[in-house]
C-alpha cells in the first residue's frame, strides 16, 4: 500500500507495530513525507483545538422522568424462556417426520430381475370337433353338388370330403424329441440364473452388454440401482442364440465370483410338434373350407362357412404365435443376471473383525444422523409457511406483554 | 447456567437512569453537530428512548458512548433526511487564538472552516468523529457501521482534501506577499 495512504493513520496511532515501523523508515528517508506529517499533525491539532463547545441546555423534563424510572429487570426464568420455547419447538418439528410421512420412505434394493426362462406353453389337445361341422358341410355340398349336377349337367370338380377329417397322423406319427429341431435335433428351452459379485457394477453391466452382443444375444432387460451409501446391483435378462449358450455363461462367469448358478433346460420338441401338427391340419381345414366356399351357392351355406372360416383363422394365427414363441425361446437362451458389487467402506462387514465392525457400525450411525438432519432440516423448510408467521406472531405478542 | 445468570444479572444492573446521566452532555453534542441545535433535543430524546428499549441487547461488545453513539447517527441521519438540514458541520471556535505555531504552518482558521464545509458529508462525518469526538478508528466504524478501513481511507482523502484546498487558499496571499 502507497505510504501516504497511512500516513493520517501513523499519525493517529491506528497502525499495527509493522506497519508503523515501515512508515517510520520511509519518514526517516524522505524529508517531503516527513514535512507531510507534520503539516497532518498540525491540521488535526488545529481542528481538535479549534472546534467550538457546544452548550449543552438543561436535561428536559422528558428525559429527567426517563433517568429516574426504573428500569424492570426480568427475571431469569421470563428472560431464558425462549430457550423452553425453542427447545419445544425443535421437538414437534422432529416428531412432525413421523406424523407426517413426507420423506420417502427407504426404497428397496434394485428389483431382481425375475427369470424369464420357462415356457408356458399349455399341451395342446387334439379335438375332433372340427371333424363334425366340416363333415356335415361336405355332405350338404355334395348333396347340393349331386342336386345342381343333375339340375345343370355340371361335372363335379371331384373333390372328395372324405378326407375332410383332420388327420391326426402328422402327430401321432411323432415319436419323441427328436425329430423336431431342423436337423432332427431335440428343441430345447436353456435358461441360467447366475449372480456374479463384481467390484464395479456399472462396468460388469457394460462389459456383459459387449459380451453378449459379441455372441448375437441382446439385453432384453436391465435394472441396476446404486442407493446412496450402498453396493450398486443391476439385474440383467439377456437372449443368446442357444448354441452360444455356454460360452455366454462362461463369459458371464468371468464378470466376477459367481455367487450361485442355476441353469434349466426345458425340452418343448413334444410341444413344438404337437404346435405344428395341429397348425398343419388348421390350414388344411382352412383349404377346404375355402373350396365349400367357392362351390356352395345358398346364402346361408356361404354365411356358415365364412364363419368357420373366420374361427380357423383365429386358431392358425394362435397356433402360428405359440409355435413361434416356442422355437424362439429354444433358439435363443435366456440368462437371468444378477450383479451385486463387494461391500464398500463403512458398510458392516459381517466378516470383519470387532474393530472394522465398530467403525462400521460409527460410520453408518454417522450417516443416519446426517440423513436424520437433513430429514428435520427438509421439514423446517417445507412447513416454513406455517411456523414461521406463527413464531413471529407470537414474538410480536411477547413484545407486546412485556411493554 | 449460574453464570450465565449472574451476567443477565449484572447486565440488569445498568439502567437507563445511570446511562442517560452519564452521556446526556456528549450525546448532545454529538447531535448537535448533525443536526443543528435545534433539533439536537428531538434526537437527543429518541436516542435515549431507543437506549432504554434495547438496554438489554447491549452486549458490551463497544464502549457504552460507542453504542450511544451509533443509535444517535441513526436518528440524526433520519432527521437530516426528514427535515432536509445540511448535514454534520465542523463549527469552529472564533475565541480561540491563531492556529498553529510553526512558520509552515498553513491553518488559517476562516480558510479552515472554509476547507472543512467543502468536504463531502462522509469525509465531515469521520473528521467530527475521529477529531472532534475523540473516537478511535474503530469506535467511529462502529458508529458508522462500515469496516475500520473504511474509516482510515476517508480520513485519508479528508485531510488530503483539507491539505489541498487550505494550500490553494494560501497561494494568492504568497504571491501578494513575495510583490
Amino acid at each position: 500500500m502507497n505510504v501516504r495512504e497511512d500516513l493520517k493513520a501513523y499519525v493517529d496511532g491506528e497502525l499495527q507495530l509493522a506497519r508503523r515501523r515501515e512508515i517510520e523508515g520511509a519518514i526517516a528517508a524522505d524529508a517531503a513525507l516527513a514535512k507531510e506529517v507534520s503539516e497532518i499533525e498540525s491540521l488535526s491539532r488545529a481542528i481538535q483545538t479549534s472546534s467550538a463547545k457546544i452548550p449543552v441546555p438543561e436535561m428536559p423534563q422528558s428525559l429527567e422522568s426517563l433517568a429516574s424510572r426504573p428500569r424492570k429487570t426480568m427475571s431469569p426464568t421470563r428472560r431464558f424462556a425462549w430457550l423452553g420455547w425453542s427447545a419445544a419447538a425443535i421437538a414437534l418439528i422432529a416428531i412432525l417426520p413421523k406424523l407426517v410421512p413426507v420423506m420417502g420412505q427407504d426404497r428397496e434394493a434394485a428389483k431382481r430381475a425375475t427369470a424369464v426362462a420357462g415356457s408356458s406353453a399349455d399341451s395342446l389337445k387334439m379335438s375332433d370337433a372340427t371333424a363334425s361341422p366340416l363333415q356335415k358341410m361336405a355332405a350338404k355340398s355334395q348333396a347340393y353338388t349331386g342336386k345342381d349336377r343333375a339340375a345343370t349337367g355340371a361335372a363335379p370338380n371331384g373333390d372328395s370330403m372324405a378326407e375332410a377329417s383332420p388327420s391326426v397322423s402328422a402327430r401321432q406319427s411323432a415319436n419323441g424329441p427328436s425329430q423336431a429341431g431342423p436337423l432332427g435335433q431335440p428343441l430345447v428351452i436353456q435358461s441360467a440364473t447366475l449372480s456374479v459379485e463384481t467390484k464395479n457394477v456399472a462396468e460388469a453391466v457394460q462389459s456383459a452388454t459387449l459380451q453378449v452382443k459379441g455372441l448375437g444375444g441382446w439385453v432384453s432387460n436391465l435394472q441396476s440401482a446404486t442407493p446412496d451409501g450402498q453396493s450398486g446391483t443391476a439385474s440383467l435378462s439377456v437372449r443368446v442364440p442357444e448354441s452360444k449358450f455356454n460360452d455366454a455363461i462362461q463369459a458371464l462367469h468371468a464378470l466376477g465370483t459367481v455367487k450361485s448358478q442355476s441353469m434349466t433346460g426345458e425340452d418343448v420338441t413334444t410341444q413344438v410338434v404337437d404346435v405344428e401338427a395341429r397348425l398343419k391340419t388348421m390350414r388344411i381345414e382352412e383349404e377346404q373350407y375355402r373350396t365349400i366356399l367357392g362351390k356352395t351357392r345358398r346364402l346361408g351355406d356361404i354365411l356358415e362357412v365364412k364363419d368357420r372360416l373366420g374361427s380357423v383363422r383365429q386358431e392358425i394365427e394362435s397356433l402360428a404365435a405359440q409355435q413361434k414363441s416356442l422355437r424362439n425361446q429354444a433358439n435363443y437362451s435366456t440368462i437371468s443376471l444378477t450383479l451385486t458389487e463387494k461391500p464398500k467402506a463403512g458398510l458392516p462387514d459381517s466378516q470383519g473383525d470387532w474393530a472394522s465392525d465398530s467403525w462400521s457400525s460409527a460410520v453408518n450411525g454417522l450417516q443416519t444422523a446426517g440423513r436424520f438432519l437433513g430429514a428435520i432440516a427438509i421439514v423446517l423448510f417445507v412447513y416454513a409457511p406455517i411456523w414461521i408467521p406463527l413464531a413471529i406472531l407470537g414474538w410480536l405478542a411477547y413484545r407486546k406483554a412485556r411493554r | 447456567m449460574h453464570a450465565v445468570r449472574d451476567v443477565a444479572m449484572s447486565r440488569n444492573a445498568l439502567d437507563i437512569g445511570t446511562v442517560v446521566r452519564e452521556h446526556y452532555e456528549s450525546v448532545y453534542r454529538f447531535c448537535a453537530r448533525r443536526v443543528g441545535m435545534e433539533s439536537a433535543s428531538d434526537a437527543v430524546q429518541e436516542t435515549f428512548v431507543t437506549a432504554h428499549n434495547s438496554l438489554r441487547n447491549f452486549r458490551g461488545g463497544s464502549a457504552l458512548r460507542t453504542w450511544l453513539f451509533g443509535i444517535a447517527h441513526n436518528h440524526c441521519r433520519r432527521i437530516v433526511r426528514d427535515r432536509k438540514i445540511a448535514g454534520p458541520t465542523v463549527e469552529l471556535d472564533d475565541s480561540v487564538g491563531a492556529l498553529g505555531g510553526s512558520e509552515d504552518a498553513l491553518v488559517n482558521r476562516s480558510a479552515l472552516k472554509d476547507a472543512l464545509s467543502k468536504l463531502s458529508p462522509e469525509h465531515r462525518e469521520v473528521v467530527l468523529l475521529h477529531e472532534v469526538e475523540g473516537l478511535s478508528y474503530d469506535e467511529a466504524a462502529k458508529v458508522l457501521g462500515v469496516p475500520a478501513g473504511t474509516v482510515k481511507s476517508r480520513l485519508h482523502h479528508a485531510f488530503l482534501n483539507l491539505r489541498k484546498t487550505l494550500e490553494s487558499a494560501m497561494e494568492p496571499h504568497d504571491l501578494g506577499d513575495n510583490r
